[in-house]
């Protein structure tokens, strides 16, 4: 049952992302993109990671599609009447193909070293994900997180020098 | 019974994908989701290999990588409507102005 | 985080403080001189302190190094804010860029380049890097009223995103080979048991691989290099060229002389992009008629000969790579800083025909660009021959007799392009116009990167030594 949901969603994903490199309107690549997240969310819900299935759909689909799609309104791009919208389609394929190939070799030659953590599904079950990530990042992680608010604080700055319109 | 394999699979597909879509589209905000999706497939994979490896340090990264992304969104995306304020288009191959 | 931790971090939190410091006095103070001089104090504090402040303890928080190669590197890249903020003074002033914004920009830039320098673990590391890199796509494109910086900014995020792609499923994948985000021990793990490197672990570096490519402009993905440096204002192209490059191979270096030669099965591949990134540099440049992308492609060649140092995994070779940054960041920031500080109302002096006859227009400030791109250049008695000598020097005691020759032709073949520069400087030309006379700060920052360069050429024991000491 479970590995039906699997591929189903899988298949999802793929096609959805598909849509996102193939679509001739932004905004149509944008729903795609907005598909897969789901889709995303949906196996990190099967691979006991609650906490993060939420935070995917808040940042990507809530936040960042957001914007992306605003700005894609704001600046009126919602066709590209019918010119080409692609370039180098060959070498590009080529390259991916690559990518892909060598990816999917390399994942059946390798192997993940054996179980390492003491982080079982019963534990999060009983503790609660998100408890287990707060802990995690709050003690361990208290500095990259710490460095990751001046990356928010560069990017809130870099957003209203770059987009306002004069001093 | 899904392992980790199937998903670092479905990861790998994705990545190629974008990959391919950075490549080829020209719209300067289609290649920008194609990153996005490509932030989300290593997503996929950590989230994957935390879960496999019983070890919360992967999904940690993911939260990192998400803070990137959102930061990367938000300068990319002021960039774009600076360049556009500019040239009217955000069609890659009009960057030309600069022989690429 | 105990006391001893922030005592150890103390130069980034004074850079970063400062910086935020900074930020909140622009938004109600708008008089630049002001805010620059500050965030120049707050950048020369943070070299201080790490200079003279003994970390107590060997790691801060099991993420960061607090070692003397940190500190070396933080010395390094703190002291660049500060000369990054010097020759970007009349930028900002003249072009009405928001100081506090500015200063504080370089200054976030500056941590994030130590940090990463620094970082001994993979959060850390990825974290790191993007901090800095996001505040330079927005320096690059801050003056809002020049497309050609929007657009270089925009081809500079595009691209720096998908090296952050490539990065973080490189990083992925090496946790996948070792379970475990700790350098370097992770990268240790990632040998199997007949000491080859497990195929996810080869995957991994070849990732990151790609992405440190990017981020350095390594062929075949140099091509964005040029365009981004002549589309940047000159003052941010320094530390472009400099910082953003030199902090990524110093983290590189790091690592790899922490955890021993893990590059074994990669050596091929590594050869042949030092290989081609020399060649594609130094022929790349001939064929320039703009100072800016004649630089940028002397950058790719350089960037080359930086990656035979690394690939000869040797104390000696990581010892030379360290030594060649060093002089390269001099080098190549007083190049940029000559053409920052001509720049006028009319722009900044690029093309080879506002160059010509004018060193007869401004002497001192050409006799300086000659020295620097003879330095770059490799001539005896510079800086640059014994950077050049070194990497060279443990290319052969490595035995790579193959690479050391096409480092040669490269560099027989970039003195062709620098002396050309050279002859058109000083060529009788009536039609020269004066440029700007530049400001002080501007001299300052010539007056100590020409003199820096001609005593780490003259006396390069010194450094040598220093660095012996400290590589990890």
């Amino acid at each position: 049952m479970e590995i039906l949901l699997f591929y189903s969603v899988a298949l999802v994903a793929v096609l959805s992302g598909f849509l996102v490199i193939r679509c001739q309107s932004p905004v149509n690549s944008a729903l795609g993109l907005v598909n897969t997240f789901f889709c995303l969310a949906i196996f990190y819900v099967m691979l006991h990671a609650p906490f993060m299935a939420a935070i995917q759909i808040m940042v990507y689909a809530g936040a960042i599609m957001v914007l992306i799609l605003f700005v894609i309104m704001l600046l009126n791009l919602g066709i590209e009447a019918r010119k080409r919208y692609t370039h180098g389609i060959v070498w590009s394929a080529l390259a991916s193909l690559m990518v892909l190939f060598g990816t999917i070799y390399f994942l059946k030659r390798g192997r993940v070293t054996g179980a390492e953590g003491d982080l079982t599904a019963f534990q999060i079950e009983s503790i609660g994900h998100t408890e287990l990530i707060g802990r995690s990042m709050f003690t361990e992680f208290l500095l990259p997180f710490e460095i990751a608010s001046i990356l928010l604080l560069v990017a809130i700055v870099g957003a209203v020098v770059l987009a306002k319109k004069e001093v | 019974m899904i392992s980790v394999y199937h998903y670092m699979s479905v990861a790998a597909i994705l990545f190629a994908m974008s990959t391919y879509g950075v490549l080829t589209r020209r719209n300067a905000i289609v290649i920008f989701m194609c990153i996005e999706l490509m932030l989300n497939s290593v997503n996929l994979t950590f989230i994957s290999l935390s879960s496999h490896l019983q070890n919360i340090d992967g999904q940690i990264f993911v939260f990192f990588v998400m803070a990137v992304a959102a930061a990367e969104a938000a300068v990319g995306l002021a960039l774009m409507i600076a360049f556009y304020r500019n040239r009217e288009s955000i069609d890659v191959d009009n960057i030309n102005m600069l022989k690429w | 985080m105990s006391l001893s931790d922030l005592l150890a971090m103390l130069p980034i939190l004074i850079l970063a403080f400062g910086a935020t410091a900074i930020l909140m006095a622009g938004a109600w103070y708008r008089e630049p001189l002001p805010l620059l001089a500050g965030g120049i104090v707050t950048a020369l504090l943070g070299a201080l302190s790490a200079g003279l402040v003994t970390p107590p303890v060997p790691e801060i928080a099991g993420l960061f190094s607090a070692g003397g190669y940190a500190r070396f590197y933080t010395i390094l890249w703190s002291l660049l804010a500060a000369a990054g903020l010097m020759t970007g003074s009349r930028y900002i002033i003249e072009k009405r860029i928001g100081a506090g914004e500015y200063v504080s920009l370089v200054l976030y830039a500056a941590a994030g380049m130590a940090l990463l320098s620094s970082a001994t673990h993979l959060v850390g590391l990825f974290i790191a890097l993007e901090t800095f890199t996001l505040a330079f796509y927005i320096l690059i494109a801050s003056n809002r009223n020049c497309a050609l910086a929007a657009e270089a900014g925009l081809k500079y995020l595009l691209l720096g995103a998908v090296a952050t792609g490539f990065m973080a499923f490189g990083i992925a994948l090496i946790y996948a080979a070792s379970g475990s985000l700790v350098l370097p021990d992770a990268v240790m793990r990632l040998k199997a048991e007949t000491g080859e490197l497990q195929a996810w672990g080869l995957l991994g570096w070849g990732m990151i691989l790609i992405a440190v490519g990017f981020k350095i402009s390594l062929a075949p993905f140099h091509l964005w290099t040029p365009d981004v440096y002549q589309g940047a204002p000159a003052p941010v192209t320094g530390l472009l060229a400099t910082g953003s490059k030199g902090a990524v191979v110093a983290a590189l270096v790091g690592l790899l002389a922490m955890s021993g030669p893990v590059w074994n099965d990669l050596t091929d591949l590594v050869w042949l992009l030092a290989a081609l990134t020399m060649l594609a540099g130094a022929f790349g440049a001939l064929g320039q008629s703009n100072l800016k992308r004649l630089l940028a492609y002397s950058s790719v060649t350089h960037m080359g000969t930086l990656l035979v140092g690394v690939l000869c995994q040797t104390s000696e070779g990581f010892a030379a790579t360290t030594f060649y940054v060093v002089v390269y960041v001099v080098t190549s920031l007083g190049a940029f800083a000559v053409i920052a500080s001509l720049a006028d109302g009319r722009g900044e002096p690029m093309t080879f025909d506002q160059w010509r006859g004018l060193g007869y227009r401004h002497p001192v400030r050409c006799g300086v660009l000659v020295l620097l791109l003879l330095s770059l250049a490799g001539l005896p008695a510079t800086a640059g021959f014994m950077a050049k000598f070194a990497v060279f020097h443990a290319a052969l005691q490595s035995g790579y007799i193959g690479l050391l020759m096409i480092g040669i032709l490269a560099s027989v073949i970039s003195f062709a392009f620098y002396l050309r520069v050279t002859m058109l400087l000083f060529q009788p030309d009536e039609k020269a116009s004066s440029w700007h006379q530049g400001s002080v700060f501007e001299h300052t920052v010539l007056a100590v990167c020409s003199s820096a360069v001609l005593v780490l050429g003259l006396f390069p024991g010194l450094l040598f030594g220093l660095i012996r000491q400290i590589l990890p």
